[in-house]
């Protein structure tokens, strides 16, 4: 089939489009009335939601830590607890700006590169969130408990913050949106919403390939 | 008013009168990215909210079928997810905005162009686009305009994707 051909049955079709697709002039009437949502202000939405919600956490986070000085591993336990969160609000922040300045009428390229740079950073505030798992199993101790602890104690402590500080160095690495191993991407697809991030690269990758 | 305006002549039709002119482009579009009827009528909806919520800043700068390709081929790629249970402003119409009426008897010109909607939903997402934009008939720098790429990208990936669809049409006459 040459290239005549091909453009003719894809423009014969033209014709048939006005018979096969009618628009329902009342229901368009409707929307023009309504204020009409949009998956992207959605996702903006959820955005500015969950940066309230840090927020609130950090101020709760904060008080607590304020109130507990006496408390050194408690007050720095959550002062990285804390400072990991600043850093996803903050994120959470510059998606937001780059999710108000995507213009969906710009050329496929522009939107495609905004939205990558949204979900790649989406997927690392994620990454970077789990880096915080081992402040959680410390913040419990007190002077009191690391004098008597006892080496079995300690010992075990120690295996657990071991354990916790490997797991999330490990997911950090294996998570990556960069990682080539297919198995651990599409977990992370699955898991951490990455498949529109993953999309959106392929699809800048092929465009720019001109080889 | 004509879809292929010239530039910076900003829309003076009526949004029904415009959306009944750029039907051709949204049916299309939305054919080439879903096979299933329900699905493709979902995009439909979509790319006509998606038309309407952007149409009144439609300023010109380039001519407002290209406008319009970038709109619905956006809406294609990146918003439109058959997966996700949208919450859109559908549950607030009492009804349906569009109806897609089938032909009981389709005619052969009809399989072929279903054909050649099969092997274009077989290609890359870019290719997928180009192609749509090469059988449109829009000129490589247009192409480039809607695309954000080079015209000599563009004109490369056209090559590559008429060997592709060629290909594809021989294997099937076999």
């Amino acid at each position: 089939m040459n290239e005549a051909e091909l453009k003719s049955i894809w423009q014969s079709y033209d014709q048939k489009i006005d018979k096969i697709l009618a628009i329902n002039k009342e229901q368009l009437q409707q929307l023009q009335k309504v204020k009409a949502d949009t998956k992207i202000q959605s996702f903006k939405r959820n955005h500015v939601r969950v940066m309230l919600l840090g927020m609130l956490w950090i101020f709760t986070l904060a008080f607590l830590a304020v109130n507990t000085l006496d408390n050194t591993y408690f007050v720095v336990s959550l002062s990285g607890i804390i400072l990991f969160n600043i850093f996803a609000v903050l994120i959470y922040l510059r998606h937001i700006i780059i999710l108000g300045s995507i213009d969906i009428a710009q050329s496929i390229n522009q939107t495609q590169q905004k939205l990558a740079k949204v979900y790649e950073s989406y997927t690392n505030s994620g990454r970077v969130l789990l880096l915080q798992a081992p402040f959680f199993c410390t913040w419990w101790y007190t002077e009191e408990l690391v004098q008597n602890g006892g080496m079995v104690f300690w010992i075990i402590q120690l295996i657990i913050v071991t354990v916790f500080t490997f797991l999330s160095i490990f997911l950090f690495i294996k998570l990556s949106p960069s990682n080539p191993s297919n198995k651990w991407r599409n977990w992370s697809n699955k898991y951490f919403g990455a498949y529109k991030l993953q999309k959106a690269m392929d699809f800048l990758k092929a465009a720019e390939d001109e080889n | 008013m004509e879809m292929n305006q010239q530039i910076n002549d900003p829309p003076s039709i009526h949004f029904e009168q415009y959306l009944e002119e750029s039907k051709g482009i949204i049916y299309k579009v939305a054919s080439s990215y879903c096979k299933d009827a329900d699905d493709r009528k979902d995009l439909i909806q979509e790319i006509i909210i998606q038309l309407w919520r952007a149409y009144r800043r439609y300023n010109g700068s380039v001519k407002l079928s290209t406008w319009t390709y970038r709109v619905a081929l956006n809406v294609a790629i990146s918003y439109y997810r058959k997966d996700v249970k949208r919450k859109t402003i559908m549950s607030d119409l009492p009804g349906s905005l569009v109806d897609i009426v089938a032909d009981k008897h389709p005619p052969d010109s009809e399989e072929k162009f279903d054909q050649l909607q099969q092997f274009i939903s077989e290609l890359k997402e870019v290719d997928r686009v180009l192609t749509i934009l090469y059988l449109e008939d829009k000129s490589q720098k247009e192409i480039a305009e809607i695309m954000g790429l080079s015209e000599t990208n563009v004109s490369t990936k056209i090559g590559r994707i008429k060997e592709k669809l060629r290909v594809k049409f021989q294997l099937s006459n076999h």
